[in-house]
């Protein structure tokens, strides 16, 4: 007969169904036999059925649904991402001005300054045109719940 | 694909689950409140799903799992202490009546298991996940998932025997 340390974990296997059919057939041989392993099955079955009648949460379904539908969880973002875009934009045209009228800068390293300061914009632009359109073409966005 | 409505009326059945989760996970109400208003938030920014990634319901929990792991490393206090912390704050006499009886004490230890255990049995036996999805959710190889699980029902009740005495 099998030991029943080689059983322990397919007990949990053979209880919600998991188990090849080999397996099965082995565990329930065991369990026939062994009054331990028995009592482990169904400690185990008595948890399953515990937890599973268990309220572990107090949000109904009405709740989430408002959660759902309250728009400003959507627009949050949003406005985060445009006071951040906006703030970063004044700071960058400041910090681009100060370092333009800076002569003690070589006129090199304002140029590579300038490259890169322009590459990031264009970088941005893309990516505001790309969920422009994504916006515009957005199948959910008139989905109500 | 699934259609938009599809998915957006499987979001509305699922949104408790999920908080159950986010609160065995977390041990606090308004920390998986806010998990799971992350997780709406990304699933509302993707509006996209992909079947390839199993069941919806499975994503979603896999969202709001990580949103919870995020939140924990974040504020750098895994498990014991918000757990201990909310076991220990159950003062108002509804819930010291509520912990009297079986469910409430059975409530309690789980709570007092570690976080792995806890949402391990979360997934399988509260929401009743297949071992696939719980391997899924938690990211680990289905291999992974029958052992987890027994230890952390094995754990459970031996906790629950001491009350049989």
């Amino acid at each position: 007969m099998i030991k029943c340390d080689q059983i322990d974990e397919l007990l949990s296997g053979y209880l919600d169904g998991e188990l090849t059919q080999d397996k099965r057939q082995l565990v329930e041989t065991h369990i026939d036999q062994c009054e331990l392993c028995q009592a482990a099955y169904e400690d185990i079955e008595k948890i399953r059925l515990s937890v599973g009648a268990l309220s572990l949460t107090e949000m109904t379904n009405e709740e989430w649904k408002k959660m759902m539908n309250d728009t400003s969880v959507q627009t949050s973002r949003g406005f985060g991402w445009l006071a951040f875009i906006a703030g970063m934009l004044v700071l960058l045209g400041y910090v681009v001005y100060a370092y333009a009228i800076d002569e003690s800068v070589e006129l090199g390293v304002k140029l590579a300054a300038l490259a890169l300061v322009v590459g990031l914009f264009g970088l941005f632009l893309s990516v505001l045109r790309q969920r422009f359109i994504a916006r515009k073409t957005d199948k959910y966005k008139d989905v109500e719940i | 694909m699934p259609k938009p409505e599809d998915m957006l009326n499987q979001l509305a059945q699922i949104g408790p689950s999920g908080h159950a989760l986010a609160l065995q996970i977390l041990g606090n109400r308004e920390d998986a409140a806010d998990a799971v208003q992350d997780a709406l938030c990304t699933v509302l920014d993707r509006r996209s799903f992909d079947p390839s990634r199993g069941e919806f319901r499975a994503w979603f929990l896999t969202i709001v799992r990580n949103r919870c792991v995020d939140l924990l490393r974040r504020r750098s206090r895994w498990c014991s202490e918000t757990v201990e912390a909310m076991v220990a704050d159950t003062t108002d006499p509804l819930a010291a009546v509520a912990l009297d009886e079986i469910a409430g004490i059975l409530q309690k230890e789980l709570m007092l298991l570690d976080a792995a255990q806890r949402e391990i049995l979360v997934l399988r036996d509260y929401l009743g996940l297949s071992y696939g999805e719980v391997a899924t959710v938690l990211s680990v190889p289905s291999g992974t998932v029958m052992s987890r699980l027994h230890r952390a029902r094995m754990a459970l009740s031996l906790r629950m025997k001491r009350y049989d005495e």
